[in-house]
């Protein structure tokens, strides 16, 4: 099993309610899958199963994201931008993504947002894409910069609002597929599309459920997969199953970003 | 949320807020509202002038507010304090507007404030105080911040009335 496959990128995304969450790094530093293992080694049979499970398939690591509400934009961010840095063509990579978020900018005007502010969001995103296509290959990105660049409080923060807006954006012009999952979290509240996305997807801190993940895997094109680190009994495994609980959104077939729940 | 983050952000609030003034200072709020820094050294403190809306009890008042950006602005949202206090349902009896639209995201006074808008980063100090004008139209009994204040207006409408043209005028000096 290779270290790490380019496509095969995992991160492990921390539960909320933490103590002091703040002290930790936004986007940690790639920590080996058996450090995560040691914190479950007098817990659930069955975690320790997956992760041993996990393992095997050549999930060897993780990047861990901070529990502050925002994991999921940040966690989707890392693994959207290692994919493009070990694309054996990352260049082309770039391009494609920069079309596709340049495809996803004029559904965001029609929402009716202020487009100059939004703007001061996007670009610190656009940048980053478009570092990978540097003419000197020095000034291109490293696993190394791109996580410094995540832990950078202003960038992180600039790219995870641009992700809700692109998220908000789709999930707004697609009211008709996402109607019938639009609930307040909590009280289970039916809202409409406008309603929903001004309060559980603009807001930094929101956490992102079902629908914002699918609405994000759509709108930029790629499929998440999310295992979810649940104490469930999933088989043996030995039938050839997967041995976790796999929660995908959109295109799956064509090497999805992989994330961890815990 | 983003508590340890603050001084990296600052330089991004100062940004976005001279853009937020450049821009209400050409447009502004239908000659209801003017607001921008107390001071070009500190475009963290705001003060605005509110006009009282024409057929509120509000009208012909002219009400100061204080707003005041955290340094990690526009993440999380400003405050709005009216000084001198103002009576209304949703005005704390110390001047704090408590509105939905500038409460973060975890901050949830009333608990069960459920569907309701929230500050993100692609509100506005306009579309803020918009929503502060509106309140002004049709005060939210349903969340407020003065009880006293909320039960008179629900209970004794034309009470209310009074007391606010009659603190309109003591503001004025008349």
């Amino acid at each position: 099993m290779s270290t790490l496959t380019d496509q095969e990128i995992m991160k492990l995304v921390e539960g909320m309610g933490q103590e002091d969450v703040t002290n930790k790094p936004l986007i940690s530093a790639p920590v080996p899958l058996l450090v995560i293992r040691e914190e479950y080694q007098n817990g659930s049979v069955q975690v320790l199963k997956k992760l041993d499970w996990l393992q095997e398939q050549g999930w060897d690591q993780v990047w861990r994201a901070r529990g502050d509400g925002d994991c999921f934009y940040r966690s989707f961010t890392i693994a959207y931008l290692l994919r493009i840095l070990h694309d054996a063509y990352s260049a082309t990579a770039a391009d494609q993504a920069l079309e596709t978020v340049s495809k996803a900018m004029p559904s965001m005007k029609s929402c009716g947002f202020d487009m100059e502010l939004a703007q001061d969001f996007i670009d610190p995103f656009l940048d980053i894409l478009r570092s990978f296509k540097a003419k000197d290959t020095a000034d291109r990105p490293s696993e190394y910069s791109l996580i410094q660049l995540l832990q950078d409080p202003e960038r992180s923060n600039s790219i995870v609002v641009a992700l809700r807006l692109v998220t908000s954006a789709y999930i707004r012009t697609h009211a008709d597929q996402f109607a019938p999952f639009l609930f307040h979290p909590i009280t289970f509240e039916q809202l409409d599309e406008n309603e929903f996305c001004r309060s559980e997807v603009e807001p930094c801190g929101k956490e992102a459920d079902q629908v914002q993940i699918t609405a994000l895997s759509e709108a930029l094109d790629v499929g998440v997969r999310i295992a979810y680190l649940d104490r469930s009994d999933v088989g043996a495994g030995g039938d050839g199953g997967d041995v976790i609980n796999w929660v995908e959104s959109g295109k799956v077939g064509e090497r999805p970003l992989t994330l961890l729940y815990r | 949320m983003f508590a340890n983050n603050t001084r990296a952000q600052s330089s991004t609030a100062a940004r976005r807020l001279m853009k937020e003034y450049r821009d209400l200072t050409a447009d502004p709020l239908q000659d209801m509202i003017t607001a921008g820094p107390i001071s070009e050294d500190n475009m963290l403190e705001w003060e605005a002038l509110v006009q009282g809306p024409e057929g509120t009890p509000y009208e012909g008042g002219i009400f100061a507010a204080k707003l005041r950006f955290p340094s990690d602005y526009p993440l999380n949202p400003f405050k709005m304090t009216f000084d001198p206090p103002l009576l209304h349902p949703n005005i704390y009896p110390n001047g704090d507007v408590c509105i939905s639209i500038l409460h973060a995201p975890g901050d949830d006074p009333m608990r069960y404030e459920t569907a309701s808008e929230r500050w993100s980063p692609v509100q506005s100090v306009r579309s803020v105080l918009l929503s502060v004008l509106s309140l002004m139209h049709a005060p939210n009994s349903d969340s407020p911040a003065d009880v006293e204040c909320a039960k008179l207006y629900r209970d004794d409408k034309p009470e209310f009335e009074r007391r606010v043209r009659a603190q309109v005028k003591s503001l004025l000096g008349i």
